[in-house]
């Protein structure tokens, strides 16, 4: 028998796509001489050889698709990753509601201490801003009506409603229950509380919430939340070697937070003129009562309505789930830091997780750092004393030990669409959090950030002054060909510098490209040349001109620049009173020079 | 590494008797006879002027664009269906059957008949094709309908 092997490697199949598999199937075919029409292309072998060709290399493209897409750094589809990243231990965010800071009176309330119950919740216009924990304090004095002080800016509302999702166990080990919702339904990924009926003792117990059941012993009553590959929330029992495990017939109530999203943003005062509302679903009171282990005096029904709730500050801006991209960034970092604080960048990685609905930004500084960039700053522009600043002692004294070369300092930015620092409930908060992965010698100080403000300026003298602002405009002259109106132009160029500077997410140390904004102003339709110039000197600047400076301490802290420049981490830059940029823009029409038309 | 034998069937027909030979399309069973071998079945094949029709039968069965490795091929006869019944357009099919027919170095073309049927609304095409290897003629006619929008080989 005339035998020959296969003229192909092993793994030679890898090299094929449809054309080359095409050619060596006609190859082999010509070699053995039986067929001949598969050297023409109308023949019904040709037709043949081209289906299983292209069919190979189609199953071959897929192949590689799904090859790919188990690899941790190549793929793209959200699933994949989340099950890729499952293997490391990290949970991917989910959706994060919006959450404000209040403040509260009583008012016709007798003296006592009260509790607010959780879940209670103020509505306002379509949705509602929820309590997710019992809130006590105390109406001290007589008066008609009083500002409770232990409370207001301490603690937070979170926006949405609670829903009580109800689940009978079946007493397997490590028992996994996904809250099946509707897919509109939007969850707060730190707000399902899991309450447990035991059968044998009827007695409701709140189980807590924890990052890894692998830590906890056969009694504690803990569960793990993860957000999965199909976006729904899957909750993990024990199984009695760690974490405890369900009985069969247990029942389950579990509370998550309903969020409406991005619509549920308020600004400031928004929660004025509301009313607290009295929360109730099937099992709730029976938990409350069962739970209430201090004998807290809950509000009676009546009172509800003596209290009186404000804002001072907008609602922190609503958070979606974690991308690929996200889960990318974060997932090795989280691994790398095993769940423990111990360096500057496991207190980024582990503060960005857990606080990225109040947060748009953080960085993280040794004690060491703080003094030789962040105070030393203040001192060059001429404060004797630094650590009497406003910011600087008001977290010295509020979260700060007396001992001070131990400290982190973690320099954060709101997410809120206003130039605020972070509330005093949303520090403790971080603070709070922290504690149990750092290091005990370490003391994390939340710091604020130091805003910084730009707008258009020429530099005349030496010493720049604010004066320079109101005297400084933006000339543009137009094309003598363009159609287009100057509003149309001037809403251009205020886009371009809002997405620059006041975006809805600022960024701490972040660099300004003058050149960037120069040149996309430039490639505005209708633009010949833009320069700034100042109004009384007659003194020109090609292109930008910016000033930037600190509106706290305007007369030490402020430059004029057309260079690009970087910040310090502890710098956030907006642009100044960009709303009115319009009063600034001074168009130029080159075709009749003589005639400038001041919008 | 395993092994294929490729050449069984090469040694049997070596002695062949044939010039073309090609799939036939119903991958139909057939009686084959080898040389000092038995009779036995095998799929069936179409041998010499069965096999050069095959090519060109494919030929008016397929758009251009329709083969991906060979996107080419193909003859685009149904787009004339959509203009008026005419001679001029009858003599454009012509020339379009004419241009394929490169494909297939075997054939050449001795007469292109398109003759319109106005009573059936389309044309009806009469190709003879001289095979120059074989030294034969052979007649492939086909009709084109606007009504049912097909090529029909007869």
């Amino acid at each position: 028998m005339n035998t020959q092997s296969l003229e192909i490697n092993k793994d030679s199949y890898v090299s094929f796509d449809a054309t080359s598999l095409r050619d060596l199937i006609i190859n082999r075919l010509n070699k053995n001489a039986v067929f001949t029409d598969q050297n023409y292309v109308g023949s019904n072998i040709s037709n043949i050889i081209e289906i299983i060709s292209y069919s190979f290399s189609t199953l071959m493209f897929y192949l590689n698709k799904t090859s790919t897409e188990s690899m941790f750094t190549e793929t793209l589809l959200y699933e994949n990753m989340n099950r890729v990243v499952k293997m490391l231990g990290y949970n991917p965010l989910g959706n994060q509601t919006a959450s404000v800071s209040f403040n509260v009176a009583a008012k016709d309330l007798a003296t006592g201490s009260y509790t607010i119950p959780r879940y209670s919740y103020i509505s306002l216009g379509g949705f509602s801003y929820s309590f997710c924990r019992d809130i006590s304090f105390t109406k001290t004095t007589n008066l008609t009506l009083e500002n409770i002080e232990n409370i207001s800016n301490l603690y937070r509302l979170y926006q949405g409603k609670f829903i009580e999702y109800n689940y009978t166990a079946t007493g397997s080990s490590s028992e996994i229950l996904t809250l099946n919702v509707s897919a509109d339904t939007v969850i707060d990924h730190f707000n399902i509380d899991v309450y447990v009926r035991d059968v044998k003792t009827k007695i409701w117990r709140k189980w807590e919430r924890v990052d890894n059941l692998f830590l906890y012993n056969s009694r504690d009553e803990v569960y793990e939340v993860r957000f999965n590959e199909n976006k729904k929330y899957e909750i993990k029992f024990g199984d009695s070697v760690n974490g405890k495990k369900l009985n069969a017939s247990d029942y389950i109530a579990i509370y998550y937070l309903s969020s409406a999203g991005a619509t549920g943003e308020i600004g400031a005062a928004a929660l004025e003129d509301t009313f607290l509302s009295k929360y109730n679903s099937t099992n709730y009171t029976t938990i409350i009562n069962d739970t209430n282990s201090a004998n807290q005096y809950f509000l009676k029904d009546t009172n509800y309505s003596n209290l009186i709730f404000t804002n001072d500050s907008a609602s922190t801006l609503f958070a979606s789930f974690d991308t690929v991209e996200d889960i990318k960034n974060k997932a090795p970092k989280f691994y790398k830091s095993q769940n423990r604080l111990v360096t500057s960048q496991d207190y980024k990685t582990f503060i960005d997780s857990n606080f990225n609905n109040i947060l748009s930004d953080s960085v993280v500084k040794s004690n060491n750092d703080y003094l030789a960039s962040y105070i030393k700053y203040f001192y060059d522009i001429g404060l004797s004393s630094p650590h009497l600043e406003s910011r600087v002692l008001y977290n010295q004294v509020n979260f700060a030990n007396s001992c001070n070369f131990n400290n982190i300092y973690i320099f954060a930015l709101p997410r809120t669409k206003n130039r605020t620092y972070l509330m005093p409930s949303q520090k403790q908060s971080i603070i709070d959090t922290v504690l149990p992965y750092k290091t005990p010698t370490a003391d994390v100080i939340i710091a604020d950030p130091v805003y910084v403000a730009a707008d258009f300026a020429v530099k005349t003298t030496s010493t720049p002054t604010l004066q320079d602002i109101d005297n400084t405009e933006l000339c543009v002259e137009l094309d003598v060909y363009t159609r287009r109106s100057n509003e149309s132009i001037l809403a251009d160029i205020t886009a371009i510098l809002s997405s620059y500077f006041n975006k809805t997410v600022f960024s701490l140390g972040s660099t300004i490209n003058i050149y960037q904004i120069y040149s996309d102003i430039l490639n505005i339709d209708g633009i010949k040349r833009f320069y700034c110039r100042h109004k009384i000197t007659g003194a020109t600047a090609d292109g930008i001109s910016l000033m930037v400076w600190n509106p706290v301490y305007n007369n030490a802290d402020i430059t004029i620049t057309t260079q690009n420049f970087t910040l310090p981490y502890f710098k956030c830059i907006y642009f100044n009173n960009i709303e009115n940029i319009s009063n600034k823009v001074v168009f130029i029409n080159t075709a009749n020079l003589l005639q400038n038309i001041n919008l | 590494m395993g092994t294929i034998n490729f050449y069984q069937n090469a040694t049997e027909f070596s002695q062949r008797n044939y010039t073309y030979a090609d799939l036939r399309l119903d991958l139909a069973e057939d009686v084959i006879v080898a040389k000092n071998k038995k009779s036995k079945s095998d799929i069936a094949v179409d041998y010499d002027v069965s096999a050069v029709r095959n090519s060109i039968t494919n030929m008016f069965g397929t758009r251009k664009g329709q083969r991906p490795l060979e996107p080419t091929f193909g003859i685009n006869l149904d787009q004339y269906l959509f203009e008026p019944i005419s001679t001029f357009i009858a003599q454009q099919i012509g020339e379009e059957i004419k241009s394929t027919l490169k494909f297939d170095d075997r054939v050449a073309p001795l007469r292109i008949d398109v003759t319109v049927l106005a009573s059936e609304d389309g044309y009806r095409v009469d190709l003879l094709l001289y095979i120059s290897s074989l030294g034969v003629n052979t007649l492939i006619s086909a009709n084109l309908s606007r009504l049912t929008r097909e090529i029909t080989i007869l």
